[in-house]
């Protein structure tokens, strides 16, 4: 039994990931990095480069080619779809950069959405509920009335702060974030960052976000380049 | 379950979209519904039209021909049976009752046939119903005729009106009619929804008096012409019968009685169970209903496609939803399940509103529609047949949904977490 | 606007266009009521009592149609017959319906041009309602029979059914039972 300290949170060898439709072709190759337990790791480069790719590869919803995808100590290239679901709904939060709640549902159950498809389905709904109240009012979402509303009536710092709830919810070691502060103006910018680390912190959890503000990037642990990692081609395809 | 919960969700906050398509198939189901309820009520209507009458002699002719013309008073007879023949079945033992019928004769494009006061007795239709008379009673005297009620309604006849035979049976007369020997109307049945509320009836001594002095086939001339008066006078007494009704005594007998009218040497005449020709009857028709149902069949799979392209339409918006939803762990057959689902409540709201609407349609309709077409329909909220078609339809439904739930599988998997294009 | 039976009447006219060819099979069947491959079975009911007649051309039971010339075609007719004597297994009522069968009678019947069976028997039925459906083994035990077609009469009314082979249960509830 290896000391569970010493797993990596996410550790990444020999990968090659492709993807191509009708209109483009896209590959990825990474030979290999490494991001330890607890650590805040920034991701640049340019766009376009493959963050976003890379981001799936770790969460689980895209596939490598070939090599390996280790977080926390599981091998997702080994697991099945159904398996890298399941592990995706326990294991990490995702937060995007835009548009991260659904609609339909209130304030409130975007937030429990997340517990809905993890080990913590079986909870009951209240209980649900009571750990989702917990973190919105932990985020100063905590007014009633706006857990009520619907997702789609909040102002864009409102929903980005939501989406954090959602992230953290059920506290999987694992957050991964897309840009989540690019639809944001300096202000909330600084204010969202702030509760992001806090709860990071609280949750002992390893943070992973991209981004292309190099203000941003310097408050990470660590700045990790994706050109510095892999040896990336893109193509379109001729005529289309 | 979560998704059963999300798709309720996602169709709320798309309510119109939804309303719409569910109304849509709706209304298909309550045309085909409709539809099929018309076509049973047609059928039993159809096949109830003769009953209480054991067996139908006419002149030798296949079993439906016979059927169409001595029940439908379509088509014509190949000949008529001799009144000596008429009077050797009646006195077969086996026979309770003869109805004589005489077909040839128009009345502006209604059917005049000469029968006997026995007629209105015997004759019975779905199931058991004899003939009742709205108003007037059965010929008193020789000029006195008695109509169905479509007669009645469409012509604006009461009882004392007075109507003229046309010569022949063509919508329109060429000239030639018995218009020497007017007719008052003595009784108007109450509608049956058989081919009796299309008919003129007269007395069969009534046929033999307006055609005295027609022998050679047209209008009498010079010494050959007799009045209305005169006429009666001379012998009435029916020559010929286009075909005959038969009770008997015993249902046991019919088969024997069949066989000695089908071998009955003097004359080419046979016998048929009305049952029987309408079963081959009815058959010939299938075909008919077949393609009623078809058609409505096609206008419920019409509104099934209306409902694929709405939710393929919205997939494309709903592509971030999808993300969001695989982010926090669904799998791409949550993703499935979802749009299918969607679809499933739509179909499934949509056939049972349709039920239920076609039940109150039926429930204060149905008075109206017996009255319009005496077709009478029954009350149920669903026979089984229907019941068939309509899980028929819920599954045509289910498999109609998977085209945008496969859809969106498809989309998801290639997606991942970023919308790619 | 009244409709008054127009629909069926239309669909009338429309069947009628399809008579011609009807018209003339029925005459053909008046002229020579035989049909190779198609036995007749009428029955008729009323109170307990239902009668059945059978008819079945020779060539479906034993595979020709005149006297029996040799031993063969002989010991092939009485077989026939030993089996015919009892109808009532060959057209099963339901037990239910508690039918006990009596006066059987089959007869090998011969003309100049062809030979058939003739069978008729009488059920008497303790819940005759009950006989609204009939079991058929005809098509198990004469393998050379194609089809029946079954006229029924009873308290319900009257009804035709063309039973195939391969067809095991026949459904008379239009004719008898309530």
């Amino acid at each position: 039994m290896p000391m569970a300290d010493a797993v990596p949170a996410i550790s990444i060898a020999d990968l090659s990931f492709q993807f191509s439709n009708n209109t483009r072709s896209f590959s990825l190759k990474i030979s290999s990095f490494k991001i330890e337990k607890g650590e805040r790791v920034a991701l640049v480069g340019p766009s376009g480069s493959g963050k976003s790719t890379l981001l799936g590869l770790i969460c689980g919803v895209l596939s490598p080619l070939d090599g390996s995808v280790c977080v926390l100590g599981h091998h997702l290239e080994k697991m099945s779809g159904r398996e890298r679901d399941r592990f995706r709904a326990n294991t990490i939060g995702v937060i995007f950069q835009q548009f991260n709640l659904l609609p339909y549902l209130s304030v409130l159950d975007n937030v429990v959405l997340a517990l809905e498809f993890s080990k913590h389905r079986h909870l009951s709904i209240s209980n649900k509920q009571s750990k989702a109240e917990k973190l919105l009012t932990f985020l100063g979402l905590g007014e009633a009335e706006m857990r009520h509303q619907k997702a789609s009536q909040l102002s864009v710092g409102q929903q980005q702060r939501v989406a954090a709830a959602r992230a953290f919810v059920g506290e999987p070691p694992l957050i991964i974030a897309d840009e989540p502060t690019s639809a944001l103006d300096q202000d909330r910018q600084a204010e969202f960052l702030e509760t992001l680390f806090s709860q990071q912190k609280a949750n002992d959890a390893t943070l992973l976000m991209v981004t292309h503000d190099l203000t941003v990037a310097k408050q990470f642990d660590r700045v990790l380049d994706l050109r510095d990692i892999c040896d990336l081609s893109k193509n379109q395809v001729a005529g289309s | 379950m979560i998704v059963l919960r999300l798709a309720l969700r996602s169709l709320r906050n798309r309510w119109v979209t939804a309303i719409l398509t569910v109304l849509s198939i709706t209304l298909s189901v309550v045309m085909l519904l409709g539809v099929e309820k018309i076509r049973a009520g047609t059928k039993s209507s159809f096949l109830n039209t003769i009953a209480g009458t054991d067996l139908i002699v006419g002149a030798r002719a296949g079993d439906v021909q016979l059927l169409l013309y001595s029940v439908f008073r379509i088509g014509d007879a190949t000949a008529n049976i001799t009144w000596k023949t008429v009077e050797d079945i009646k006195s077969r033992p086996e026979v309770k009752w003869v109805v004589p019928i005489s077909l040839g004769d128009s009345h502006r494009g209604f059917r005049v046939m000469g029968t006997s006061r026995e007629y209105f007795e015997h004759y019975r239709y779905r199931r058991n119903r004899p003939l009742e008379f709205a108003s007037g009673e059965p010929f008193n005297n020789l000029y006195e005729a008695v109509v169905g009620s479509t007669v009645a309604n469409e012509l604006g006849y009461k009882v004392g009106s007075e109507i003229v035979v046309a010569h022949g049976t063509g919508r329109v007369s060429f000239g030639e009619d018995h218009k020497d020997k007017p007719f008052r109307v003595g009784g108007i049945l109450k509608q049956t929804g058989t081919p009796v509320d299309r008919t003129v009836h007269l007395k069969m001594q009534a046929i033999e008096a307006i055609h005295i002095g027609w022998e050679k086939g047209s209008a009498p001339r010079g010494d050959n012409v007799r009045s209305a008066e005169q006429v009666q006078q001379l012998d009435l007494n029916p020559k010929s019968a286009t075909a005959l009704y038969v009770g008997l005594k015993s249902r046991m007998m019919t088969f024997s009685l069949q066989r000695w009218v089908n071998t009955y040497k003097q004359e080419a005449i046979s016998a048929i169970l009305p049952g029987v020709a309408f079963a081959q009857l009815w058959k010939i028709l299938g075909s008919v209903e077949l393609a009623l149902l078809a058609i409505s069949t096609m206008v419920v799979f019409t509104a099934f496609l209306g409902m694929i392209i709405s939710v393929l339409g919205s997939l494309n918006e709903r592509r971030r939803e999808m993300a969001i939803l695989r982010s926090v762990g669904a799998s791409p057959i949550n993703i499935f399940s979802l749009l299918l689902s969607e679809a499933v409540v739509l179909v499934l709201a949509g056939i049972c509103i349709g039920v239920f609407a076609n039940f109150i349609i039926l429930y204060f309709g149905r008075a109206m529609i017996e009255e319009w077409t005496g077709l009478a329909l029954d009350l149920t909220l669903i026979t089984s047949s229907e019941a068939k078609l309509m899980v028929g339809i819920f599954i045509g439904g289910v498999v109609a949904s998977i085209v945008p739930a496969l859809r969106a599988y498809k989309v998801t998997l290639s997606d991942g977490l970023t919308i790619q294009t | 606007m009244k409709l008054n039976f127009k629909t069926p009447i239309l669909a009338l006219a429309l069947a009628v266009q399809t008579l011609g060819v009807i018209s003339v099979e029925a005459s053909e069947r008046v002229l020579d009521a035989h049909e190779h491959g198609v036995s007749k079975l009428k029955l008729a009911q009323e109170s307990n009592t239902i009668i059945f007649e059978l008819e079945a051309p020779g060539n479906d039971i034993v595979g020709f149609e005149h006297a029996a010339e040799n031993d063969d075609q002989k010991s092939a007719v009485n077989e026939a017959l030993s089996q015919l004597q009892k109808p009532e297994l060959i057209f099963v009522l339901p037990a239910d319906a508690k039918c006990t069968a009596s006066n059987q009678k089959a007869e090998f019947e011969t003309e100049e041009d062809h030979a058939g069976f003739h069978v008729t028997w009488t059920m008497t039925c303790e819940r005759p309602a009950q006989a609204n459906a009939i079991t058929v083994r005809f098509f198990e035990i004469f393998e050379r029979a194609e089809e029946v077609e079954l006229e029924a009469i009873g308290n319900s009314g009257q009804v035709a059914i063309e039973v195939e082979k391969g067809q095991a249960k026949v459904d008379i509830s239009q004719a008898i039972g309530e």
